[in-house]
């Protein structure tokens, strides 16, 4: 399988605050990749890039070979079609029911008018997140756990090629984010979509990932197989790798 | 002196986001796809419901109103001329000023709330990501719904105005009611109606457009939509007040 995303010499600042400084990475079609990285040193900037909700002040990011940046407002929102987000906090429509937020980006995104069909395919993406019969509550009646996995059912609603997930794991207890992290692997396999994960769950991110990258200072200083990783020469992703699994044996 | 500097730099920037904003909403009203529900939804909370308090206020208005002038003109005993003075101030400046005023407090600040707490709760972003434009989707439909039932609104609050008017001066004061409807008949032109009607439309576009601005530049957290709530309800009622100066002065150099 070749490369799907790839994002060269990435910048992108606020104001006096440079937070991705010439940031490098590729992704690998139908793979698991991770960036990982300590909060606060540009994660959620990078994959909103990628995404398209920031503009990058330089650098590209590459869809199949495109650049998306330069590309025509049709074309990237054509590209952008075909890629999936799952926020932090799901950012569901709180007016909405769950079946009208499932349904969303099929009406409104790509204009789909069969009832039936979209009727289907809420209730397919429903039963595949284990919660078969919310569909007709609002956001604010879920659990934490359960409005990530809505957020997920949404995202998979529209069958994208690349999935990006902004700290799927992060607030909820371990159990249920063993949940979404079983969920976020199952996506991967049964529909062979790329999924782009940033986190700072270390050891979920070894055991689930088959590429990581680390961000620190505004730049990707490592990257490679989680094997390759686990043995690295970087002091500070040495020292951020050795707190995670102390915390663990602890 | 730096402090003034960035102060002026701030103004400007921001200034620049309102007009880039403010094109971004005129390209996307011609847009498809046309989203008939959501207009007919926006159409309901701006205008339907808005209905009761906008009658209370113009009636209120016109009674008060109709007071005075009957108490004033009584001194020159031309009291019949209240059916006049009202009808024209209420058609042209009244009518348009006071229900904008009261659909700023009632849904101005409402739509700032409501679009800055989506943006907060990364709801607009994810709009985004599903390549529907925000703009489009929650912007267009509040802008023509204001700029469709505030004209509507504006000539509700016309005839409850007069109804107020009339009701305190004929069946309070004494008035005689011929008099009253004929000073009403001869001094009200329909370009009195149609300017404040126009005004109306104005006033209701201003008011969608800065306070779904101030929305999607909200800050972060309930403070910073609080605070974008407060700004958008004084920017627009300030703003609307200088373009009724700007539109009358217009109005009555190329209507009269």
């Amino acid at each position: 399988m070749g490369e799907i995303v790839r994002v060269e010499n990435l910048f992108k600042s606020f104001g006096d605050n440079h937070v991705l400084q010439g940031a490098s990475i590729a992704f690998e079609e139908g793979r698991i990749t991770s960036i990982i990285g300590q909060s606060g040193t540009g994660k959620s900037v990078l994959i909103k890039n990628i995404i398209g909700v920031l503009e990058p002040d330089d650098g590209d990011i590459l869809f199949h070979g495109k650049s998306m940046v330069h590309a025509s407002a049709e074309e990237r929102a054509e590209m952008r079609r075909r890629f999936g987000y799952l926020f932090q906090d799901s950012a569901l429509f709180d007016s909405m029911t769950v079946a009208e937020n499932i349904a969303f980006p099929l009406t409104e995104g790509r204009g789909e008018k069969d009832r039936v069909r979209i009727r289907d395919v809420v209730q397919e993406k429903l039963d595949w997140i284990g919660l078969p019969d919310v569909g007709d509550q609002y956001p604010a009646e879920l659990s934490g756990g359960m409005r990530k996995r809505v957020g997920l059912a949404r995202t998979l609603a529209v069958q994208p090629e690349v999935l990006l997930f902004d700290e799927p794991t992060t607030g909820l207890d371990p159990v249920l984010a063993e949940t979404i992290n079983e969920l976020i692997t199952k996506v991967n396999q049964e529909f062979g979509i790329t999924c782009i994960l940033i986190t700072h769950d270390i050891q979920a991110t070894f055991r689930i990932s088959d590429y990581i990258g680390f961000l620190y200072d505004g730049k990707i200083q490592a990257q490679g197989r989680p094997d390759e990783l686990s043995g690295t020469k970087h002091p500070v992703l040495r020292q951020f790798i050795a707190n995670s699994f102390a915390e663990l044996e602890v | 002196m730096e402090a003034f500097g960035k102060q002026i730099h701030d103004l400007f920037e921001g200034l620049g986001r309102f007009f880039v904003f403010l094109g971004h909403v005129l390209r996307n009203i011609p847009r498809r796809p046309y989203r008939w529900r959501l207009l007919g939804e926006q159409v309901e909370r701006i205008g339907v419901r808005s209905v009761p308090i906008i009658a209370l206020s113009s009636m209120a208005i016109g009674m008060i109103f109709s007071l005075q002038i009957t108490m004033l003109m009584a001194m020159f005993q031309a009291e019949t001329i209240v059916g006049a003075a009202v009808g024209l101030t209420l058609a042209r400046e009244l009518a348009p000023v006071i229900t904008t005023l009261m659909l700023i407090a009632k849904n101005g600040s409402a739509m700032t709330a409501e679009l800055g707490t989506m943006r907060v709760t990364e709801q607009l972003d994810a709009m985004q990501t599903m390549s529907v434009d925000p703009v489009h989707y929650l912007v267009t439909p509040r802008v023509v719904a204001s700029v469709i039932t505030f004209p509507i609104l504006t000539a509700m609050a016309n005839v409850v105005g007069l109804i107020g008017s009339y009701v305190v001066a004929v069946g309070m004061l004494d008035v005689d009611p011929g008099g009253f409807f004929d000073q009403l008949y001869w001094f009200v032109e329909p370009e009195d109606v149609y300017s404040g009607l126009i005004k109306a439309a104005v006033m209701g576009f201003m008011m969608a457009v800065i306070c779904s601005y101030y929305g999607f530049n909200s800050g972060r957290g309930a403070k910073g939509v609080g605070e974008a709530s407060t700004r958008a309800v004084v920017t627009s009622s300030v703003g609307i007040l200088v373009a009724d100066y700007i539109m009358a002065d217009l109005m009555l150099k190329l209507l009269y």
